[in-house]
């Protein structure tokens, strides 16, 4: 791809090579930054009081591919509280502070998980948190 | 100051990548161009049974360096003191190969610590190196970790903290983000994607979303022509699936994730900046990574203006206090802009660390700005490179595929 709205007569054009596919790996084990920021995005979406240390501890990720899972539920619950008209009771968190990743169940659904018991994990943490999301 | 590309400037860019050295990155310039303070095959460290480990270009994109390295203060202190803890000790640079050998126990793939890139390696990195400005004494910070040093380029300071802890908020100094919006100016951080998200995470917390957008959202915005006055960018932290399930690298260099990643990353933010021809005729992008990351460098980190904070010994693990006197190891940094002159090294007299980013977006787009730590009112600022009087057409393109 040639940048064709800058007009150069003395322009160098650089290929820089795919990186190759054998590079991805999301189960490499989550490092300490992942897990640093994971604690931060835990630590941010807690009440103001449950931030203490003493009661402050979660679960380390244990691959990429968690930890980037979790940093995006985290993040939609940050915005989720940052966009929430004043007044209105941020949602609460979706995980205990050592609890695993996977929110547990609502009642509701629990009923949907027993009757697709081959429900994707994903689907039903997708499914618990929007139980949980007060409407609007 | 006044030139023409100083005049016409509007927007501040900067890309903070992670945890590489400047010679292991950039060092091997020194063979095209002397002026880089880069490696000459003098340098050298000692391993573990006396052998000398010299540098050497032989670094690779992925699986050279695992375990990470360590960063970590008393780690860096190793590195750097060659665990010399007596008082008036000199910073030798003698403590990589040392400090990556008590990780691993393997005396060879310590050595690898010394490694570096050929320049044909990081044609991005390298060419906007060599066609831009260069800095030849650009510090981390602090000799420690990523989010105290991170922390500089949003703050000016790190509060005190030398490690990963938890930032408050509420902090006595005001971000580059909340004085630009204080000022009506704007500002954003970008960060790659709701997967990958910010590790400025205070900020994540108290002023979602005016402040954050997506990466794919800073590209959008430069194609519209409407990027902000100041923008940070955070590369992706991660290998993870996008919502369409495609396998999204980590683009941050962090090791182990691939260089090339990277490098394509870089690629995409120059290229986006400079298909708009009027954001690239006033735009000054800064690319600059957050510390070493327990990589070798040759270059002693000076001391620095005390920033009012100690860190106590429990926080540094050496058993000592550090009172912020004294900078990190050694970053690549590269300003890109069509004002700056083809070949621009900036030279060993001039010392920069992340306080600068901050220290410049305030004096370029504020003037004056009281409240700031005392590291951060005296860093250099760095505005002053753009000093041609005609914008250059003759700028590279890179050709992503």
């Amino acid at each position: 791809m040639r940048l064709n709205s800058i007009s150069a007569d003395l322009m160098a054009v650089i290929r820089v090579p795919k990186t190759p596919k054998s590079a991805y790996n999301p189960d490499r084990p989550a490092g300490t930054l992942l897990q640093s920021q994971l604690k931060h995005l835990e630590w941010a979406v807690r009440p103001a009081g449950a931030r203490t240390a003493k009661a402050f501890r979660i679960r380390q990720a244990v691959s990429e591919a968690e930890a980037a899972a979790r940093i995006a539920r985290l993040n939609e619950e940050l915005h989720a509280q940052a966009t929430a008209p004043k007044g209105v009771v941020p949602p609460a968190p979706a995980t205990p502070l050592s609890a695993p990743a996977t929110p547990k169940p609502t009642a509701k659904a629990k009923a949907t998980s027993r009757s697709k018991p081959k429900a994707r994990p994903a689907a039903k943490a997708r499914a618990a948190r929007s139980a949980r999301r007060p409407r609007r | 100051m006044s030139t023409p590309g100083f005049d016409k400037l509007k927007h501040i860019v900067v890309l903070m990548m992670e945890n590489r050295s400047f010679d292991h990155m950039l060092g091997a310039l020194k063979a095209t161009d002397a002026r880089i303070d880069g490696i000459d095959g003098t340098q050298s460290n000692v391993d573990t049974t006396g052998a000398k480990a010299p540098a050497q270009p032989l670094a690779q994109y992925q699986g050279q360096l695992d375990p990470d390295p360590d960063h970590h203060f008393p780690g860096v202190d190793l590195q750097i003191f060659n665990g010399d803890t007596t008082p008036g000790r000199v910073a030798t640079m003698q403590g990589f190969v040392k400090s990556y050998f008590s990780q691993r126990k393997d005396v060879n793939h310590s050595r690898k610590i010394m490694y570096y890139f050929p320049p044909e390696k990081l044609p991005v990195l390298t060419t906007l190196a060599t066609e831009f400005a260069v800095f030849n004494r650009w510090f981390a910070s602090i000799p420690g970790p990523t989010l105290c040093n991170r922390a500089f380029a949003h703050y000016g300071t790190s509060f005190g903290h030398v490690g990963m802890e938890v930032f408050y908020p509420n902090t006595q100094f005001k971000s580059i983000y909340q004085r630009l919006d204080d000022a009506k100016k704007t500002a954003k951080i970008y960060y790659f994607d709701v997967k990958s998200s910010s590790l400025e995470v205070v900020n994540l917390l108290q002023h979602q979303p005016q402040f954050f957008g997506t990466f794919q959202q800073f590209l959008d915005d430069c194609g519209k022509g409407q990027l902000p006055d100041y923008s940070f960018i955070e590369p992706n932290y991660s290998d993870h699936e996008s919502e369409d399930g495609a396998a999204i690298l980590a683009s941050d260099q962090h090791p182990d994730h691939h260089v090339r990643e990277g490098e394509r990353f870089i690629a995409a933010i120059y290229n986006a900046i400079r298909q708009n021809a009027a954001l690239w005729e006033s735009t000054a992008l800064l690319i600059v990574y957050d510390e070493h990351g327990g990589i070798y460098d040759h270059v002693p980190p000076p001391a620095c203006t005390p920033d009012g904070f100690v860190a106590q010994p429990d926080a540094t693990g050496t058993g000592k206090p550090f009172m912020f006197d004294r900078l990190g190891v050694r970053v690549p940094a590269i300003l890109v802009s069509p004002w700056v002159a083809r070949g621009t090294v900036v030279g060993t007299d001039r010392v920069f660390e992340h306080a600068s980013i901050p220290a410049t977006a305030t004096k370029f787009f504020l003037q004056e700005f009281a409240d700031r730590s005392p590291r951060e009112k005296a860093a250099e600022t760095f505005l002053d490179l753009l000093t041609l009087n005609t914008m250059r057409t003759d700028a590279p393109e890179f050709d992503l595929g």
